[in-house]
């Protein structure tokens, strides 16, 4: 899609439309305004976003609810170890044309979807892993020698599940960079659970949701997000925040060096720029602010590090890890 | 070049005059502190080291002054520093900031419409900002500062008007040695070699001296060998400052069988209550000097050399009854020489007057001799006149 002189509207329709998004889904997904925002933020600045958390929590729920609140095409997944690459790209059948000639057709997988919903990810094989993790990077599947494009927006929602590790496949931290959001879902509140039961008691609320966008307003909106303005001060604070978290160079804090055998990727800071920008359109700003990076540096950065055994040992989390990283650069902006 | 800048540059003045407010506020503050800290030091100073005077410290604090003044005057916050403060302190969300890098449009902006929207939008935010810029604390209290400086100024001054309780210098060996020659109250007076001081002490010796003098038999034993402890060995002579009694039972005490100046009809005048009776000399003291005629070394007995000048007054009176040969005869001897080379005809022996017989003091109350004494000192007399 080619980048067009926006309107002065229509940054102010995007901030309409995506204040609405976030309502909407906050009234179907209780007690997760920042999961759920999150998530938006995610789609709109064409990233992926790995979910994890217990069973029940909803992961699922809000992947399909994103899906049709955004209009969007969407697809699932679900992995398992005997899951194959061709399920997931597609696959060659031999078929049968109207006038009797028989010939390979190229059937998609579920990954020509605009919304796909990879379910327990880490249950799939280390092949068919890198299989969808290709489509996702590289926005396209060749097979048989022919690439095909994937449909745009095209965005990935993977969800995992902390326990029951027995027979999962841990995704490598090489194909955990490609996801620009790691959200955690946390347990709701008593007060959210006896909402849950008002909404979703008796019927699933996203089966019954009306879209608010389409796939050509998601593209627009993720244009103009492009546009948003970010000072130098912002840029300077990006990167001394990547920076930070690299325990060999000279910004890193004494926690990063303690806690951190390996940093974050260059990867990681355009991630956190890119959704910056989102975030600030959210919210109805024209420019990134501090707050922006602040916000999203745990979701970009918590899968994007390595903490040495030690830490590990001693019963530090790549969150609390990062928590004293982010403190730290926040206090010396 | 957005349109908001009359706003933007209102806010922005209104933050820089009030970041230069808070600049002298703290300079103040800071001057407060440190004005405290410079006058304890100069208190400090004063009363451990040396006097300080008051014009030096003014003259520090009003340098320190000048110099916080001046440095808080002196640098004027630029634009980016009171757009970053306002973006944080003022909710600005880091438009201001954003603003000021995106007035020239740089050329890599395609799309106009959020500069349009970055410039309404901080136009927008413009009155919030001056309302919270209106209703901000300021930033440093002096109440503390300005109190703790009072209190020290106070305390300061209060200081300075005393007198510096430092220690004096260490004096020098050639002092510490003659210490000794002028007695031992020298040392125990603090400042001695200050003018005032000596003064002073000049005059309480002098009240001293006199009440010693008005009644000067009482305390005769101690007198007699004060301040002379190391000149006053055996077969030396007492002058005739010293009274009988005193003189009488200190020598022979000191020198049993010595002989007696002042057992025979040695001379004396009879007003003369300081009379050589009583000097004795050691059976060793072969180069014995005639009693009274030794020259006359404790007119400053037990007071330091700057107490010599106020006695003057009983100085020429010693050197008178030096001088009249008649008061001082010798017992043993017809003719008597003096050998202070002071004193007129001093070293050569004088035959041509024969000394006058010793004249008993006149009896005085103070003067009486107790019972035991008399029959001591007839007794004593007797004995001299029989190995005689």
């Amino acid at each position: 899609m080619t980048s067009q002189p926006a309107t002065d509207s229509a940054y102010a329709d995007a901030h309409r439309q995506l204040a609405d998004l976030r309502a909407l889904l906050g009234r179907v997904i209780v007690g997760q305004a920042e999961l759920v925002s999150h998530l938006i933020t995610a789609v709109f600045a064409g990233g992926h976003v790995l979910i994890e958390g217990l069973p029940g929590l909803g992961k699922t729920h809000l992947a399909k609810a994103l899906a049709a609140a955004l209009g969007l095409h969407w697809a699932r997944v679900q992995c398992t170890p005997d899951l194959m690459p061709a399920d997931v790209t597609g696959a060659e059948i031999y078929a049968t044309a109207a006038g009797g000639a028989s010939m390979f057709e190229f059937r998609p997988g579920p990954v020509f979807a605009q919304l796909v919903l990879v379910d327990e990810i880490n249950r799939a094989t280390p092949r068919t892993q890198a299989a969808l993790l290709e489509a996702m990077q590289e926005g396209q599947v060749t097979h048989a020698g022919t690439t095909h494009r994937l449909p745009q927006p095209f965005c990935v929602v993977a969800t995992q599940n902390p326990i029951e590790l027995e027979g999962t496949y841990p995704l490598p931290e090489a194909q955990l960079d490609r996801f620009m959001f790691k959200l955690t879902v946390p347990f709701p509140t008593r007060a959210s659970l006896r909402d849950m039961l008002d909404v979703s008691l008796d019927a699933e609320p996203s089966d019954t949701l009306q879209p608010i966008a389409d796939a050509g307003a998601v593209l627009r909106i993720t244009q103009l997000c492009r546009t948003v303005l970010l000072g130098e001060r912002c840029k300077d604070a990006a990167v001394d925040l990547i920076v930070a978290t690299q325990p060999d160079t000279g910004g890193a804090s004494s926690d990063a060096r303690r806690h951190i055998r390996y940093g974050a990727s260059p990867r990681a800071l355009q991630a956190l720029v890119r959704a910056a920008r989102v975030r600030a359109l959210m919210a109805g700003r024209p420019h990134v602010d501090v707050d922006d990076l602040t916000a999203l540096a745990l979701p970009v950065l918590r899968h994007r590090i390595l903490l040495r055994l030690e830490s590990e040992l001693d019963g530090h989390t790549a969150d609390s890890a990062l928590a004293t990283v982010i403190d730290g650069w926040r206090r010396r902006l | 070049m957005p349109t908001a800048t009359a706003e933007v540059q209102t806010l922005l003045g209104a933050v820089r005059r009030a970041l230069w407010r808070a600049q002298l506020r703290a300079a103040v503050r800071l001057a407060l502190w440190g004005s405290a800290g410079l006058m304890l030091l100069a208190a400090a100073v004063h009363l451990a080291f040396r006097a300080v005077p008051p014009g030096a410290v003014l003259w520090a604090l009003g340098v320190q002054w000048a110099s916080m003044m001046v440095w808080a005057a002196t640098r004027r916050p630029a634009d980016a520093t009171c757009a970053l403060w306002a973006d944080r302190h003022l909710g600005g969300a880091s438009a201001f900031t954003t603003w000021l890098e995106m007035g020239p449009h740089p050329p890599g902006i395609a799309n106009a419409a959020v500069l349009r929207w970055l410039d309404a939008w901080t136009a927008a935010r413009v009155p919030d900002s001056l309302r919270r810029l209106a209703g901000r604390p300021p930033s440093a209290h002096l109440a503390r500062p300005l109190l703790c400086m009072l209190v020290c100024a106070a305390l300061t001054t209060l200081v300075l008007t005393m007198p510096s309780f430092a220690p004096r210098a260490p004096r020098s060996p050639a002092q510490a040695g003659a210490a000794p020659a002028f007695g031992t109250a020298d040392a125990v007076l603090p400042g001695a070699d200050v003018p005032q001081a000596g003064q002073i002490v000049s005059e309480i010796a002098s009240a001293l001296r006199a009440a010693q003098l008005s009644d000067a038999p009482a305390p005769a034993p101690a007198r007699g060998r004060a301040g002379q402890a190391p000149a006053a060995g055996p077969g030396q002579a007492d002058d005739g400052q010293v009274p009988v009694r005193a003189n009488a039972g200190a020598s022979v005490a000191a020198a049993p069988g010595a002989r007696a100046g002042a057992s025979g009809p040695s001379a004396g005048p009879p007003d003369d209550g300081s009379a050589a009776a009583g000097t004795a000399q050691s059976p060793g003291a072969g180069a014995a000097r005639q009693a009274g005629q030794s020259r006359d070394e404790r007119a400053g007995a037990g007071v330091s050399k700057w107490l010599r000048g106020t006695m003057a007054v009983q100085r020429p009176q010693a050197r008178d009854r030096r001088l009249s040969p008649e008061k001082q005869a010798d017992m043993d001897r017809l003719g008597s020489y003096d050998d202070d080379p002071a004193l007129p005809g001093s070293g050569a022996m004088r035959t041509d007057a024969a000394p006058a017989a010793a004249t008993p003091p006149p009896v005085t109350a103070a003067l009486r001799l107790s019972p035991a004494e008399s029959t001591y000192v007839q007794a004593w007399l007797k004995a001299s006149a029989r190995n005689r």
